[in-house]
């Protein structure tokens, strides 16, 4: 029984649990090939991986594949399930608050910059998960850039008006959706899933919060930071068009904004995931944050 | 980071290990859990196939942790290519998958040589699971929520019927033509009531919830006289239109194993 594997083709990944307050956290953690506490006066770099909501191997394993793509280019990553999800483990079985996610997500980037002897971090933010990255920059003066996927505007905690305005809008969705004969047809044989309905119509990808705890994360989040940053979007992502008006008057261009046509908010494509992939790590190579071996 | 962790929940503890094994040069990623007090029984258990064992909808992690509170080690793996497991997702079929399976299977009945040993596929780890326990001898099978009408091959033959097409791009996920090629010819459900007649013991378990009710009642009629062990929860019209959770019901499959152990010794 060993804590750690061989991965891919040299690069070495040790998995772990800590405890927090909250419960247990798990950390996954992507080694170069021959990485060596620290070497003369170079400067240690590492990149802290935050999901919004799942698990540490992100959707369709873009998180593992990723970390493993920088790890051979010389760039330790860490991944991290957050106590609500995946092997990690939630003692005080409350609902999903931002807040929490965020608390763990800064002892996780302190444990890995400590244990790694690390000299700069760079976040990377996938959905809610960029919304907490931009939350922690501005405290963590390790942080020198942000990579941030998908992350929508990041607005004030969502209040009943909102709540309404989205139940309506997605009402007017499943109305056109039933002048549809396959719709008909699948709600004749019970097809249709009532949960994931009724999950869509009453927006609750996370949970009530405290709108103290919101409220924090969302005025964080709103400032605007120095550190060089990319945003990511799917053209065909809902929250596209707004995130991009925002992040641009917000950044002005202080920020790099790209969006791979023809796909969503999770990049759902192989075609997708290589342009993902590709253009962030030309982004860092610019930035001189990877090393070719 | 502790590489073993002590869980402590409603008077039970457990310990949980990641642990990693090789198989044709590549390291699989798996997460063992092991009661505190003595073990009923060790079972492997096989997430759905086409998609990584964390994601949300599936709870093995949560299936994995009621087990181990009521005395089942319990261990949830990776295929190859998949999750943290090495490997490429495209070379993936049910033949590797199932050889996965027997490599834990395996890792299992040395770990725990003198404790029945299970191997509990969800879904369509269903299918894995069968083909596993045929490999191992003396393995038992739990077939839990067996898939039902191909709806995963059905939407890779509307993508893809181009027989000169090596890789699919299935949800962003890289997939072989030769798992392409085996989910359309495998006799899964012709050969599930056979298992009996090859020395295969085990349970299959329906439980319905939403539209699985019509699969619930397929596997009813096609195993009634196989020999296997059927236990299909009763519906229930609350479970159904309430089935705002669509994760698997840990707790009553749960139930339904130790009952089955029970009434099968």
């Amino acid at each position: 029984m060993v804590s750690s594997s061989q991965a891919a083709t040299s690069v070495v990944e040790q998995r772990g649990w800590l405890n927090v307050p909250s419960g247990k956290l798990v950390l996954a953690v992507s080694l170069p090939p021959q990485y060596e506490q620290r070497n003369g006066t170079e400067i240690r770099r590492g990149v802290a991986m935050m999901i919004g909501t799942g698990g540490r191997n992100g959707p369709q394993n873009y998180f593992v594949d990723f970390s493993r793509a920088l790890a051979s280019r010389g760039l330790p990553c860490m991944r991290l399930d957050y106590s609500y999800f995946g092997d990690g483990w939630n003692t005080d079985q409350a609902p999903l608050r931002i807040g929490t996610m965020r608390a763990e997500a800064r002892v996780a980037i302190k444990y890995f910059r400590d244990e790694f002897a690390l000299d700069e971090i760079i976040l990377l933010g996938l959905c809610t998960g960029g919304e907490i990255a931009l939350s922690l920059a501005p405290e963590l003066p390790e942080v020198s850039r942000l990579v941030l996927w998908s992350t929508a505007a990041i607005e004030s905690p969502l209040t009943i008006t909102k709540h309404l305005k989205h139940t309506r809008s997605m009402l007017g969705q499943y109305l056109q959706k039933l002048s549809y004969p396959a719709t008909w047809r699948k709600l004749l044989r019970g097809d249709i899933d009532v949960g994931m309905v009724q999950r869509a119509l009453i927006k609750r990808q996370v949970a009530p919060d405290t709108e103290k705890q919101a409220a924090l994360v969302a005025a964080k989040g709103r400032q605007p930071q120095p550190q060089p940053k990319i945003f990511v979007y799917g053209g065909s992502d809902p929250d596209q068009a707004k995130a991009v008006r925002y992040y641009r008057r917000l950044y002005q261009d202080h920020a790099e904004i790209r969006i791979i046509p023809e796909t969503g908010h999770s990049f759902t494509s192989l075609t997708a995931r290589d342009q993902l992939f590709r253009l962030t790590l030309d982004w860092l190579r610019q930035q001189g944050m990877l090393r070719e071996l | 980071m502790q590489t073993t962790t002590k869980f402590e929940h409603q008077g039970s503890t457990w310990n949980e290990s990641f642990v990693t094994i090789a198989r044709d040069g590549y390291e699989l990623a798996g997460v063992l859990a092991e009661p505190e007090s003595s073990c009923r029984a060790a079972i492997v258990i096989c997430s759905s196939i086409l998609q990584q064992r964390d994601i949300l909808s599936d709870g093995v992690t949560e299936l994995a942790r009621t087990l181990v509170q009521v005395g089942f080690a319990t261990l949830r793996f990776d295929y190859a290519g998949f999750g943290e497991s090495a490997g490429q997702a495209w070379k993936g079929s049910l033949t590797t998958f199932a050889a996965d399976a027997e490599a834990y299977l395996n890792w299992m009945r040395s770990a725990y040589p003198h404790v029945p040993l299970i191997c509990l596929g969800i879904s369509m780890g269903a299918i894995v699971a069968a083909h596993a326990v045929t490999g191992c001898t003396g393995v038992a099978l739990i077939a839990c929520q067996p898939i039902f009408e191909w709806q995963h091959v059905r939407q890779l033959t509307k993508r893809h019927g181009d027989n000169s097409i090596e890789m699919f791009d299935y949800l962003g996920y890289g997939i072989g033509r030769i798992l392409y090629d085996e989910l359309l010819t495998s006799q899964w459900e012709r050969d599930l009531p056979t298992l009996p007649t090859l020395g295969v013991t085990g349970l299959v378990l329906y439980i319905p919830q939403g539209s699985t009710l019509r699969a619930a009642q397929h596997y009813q009629q096609l195993l009634q006289h196989s020999g296997f062990a059927v236990r299909m929860q009763p519906f229930e019209a609350k479970r159904f239109w309430d089935s705002s959770d669509r994760k698997l019901p840990a707790a009553d499959v749960c139930q339904h194993i130790q009952e089955w152990l029970a009434d099968h010794g």
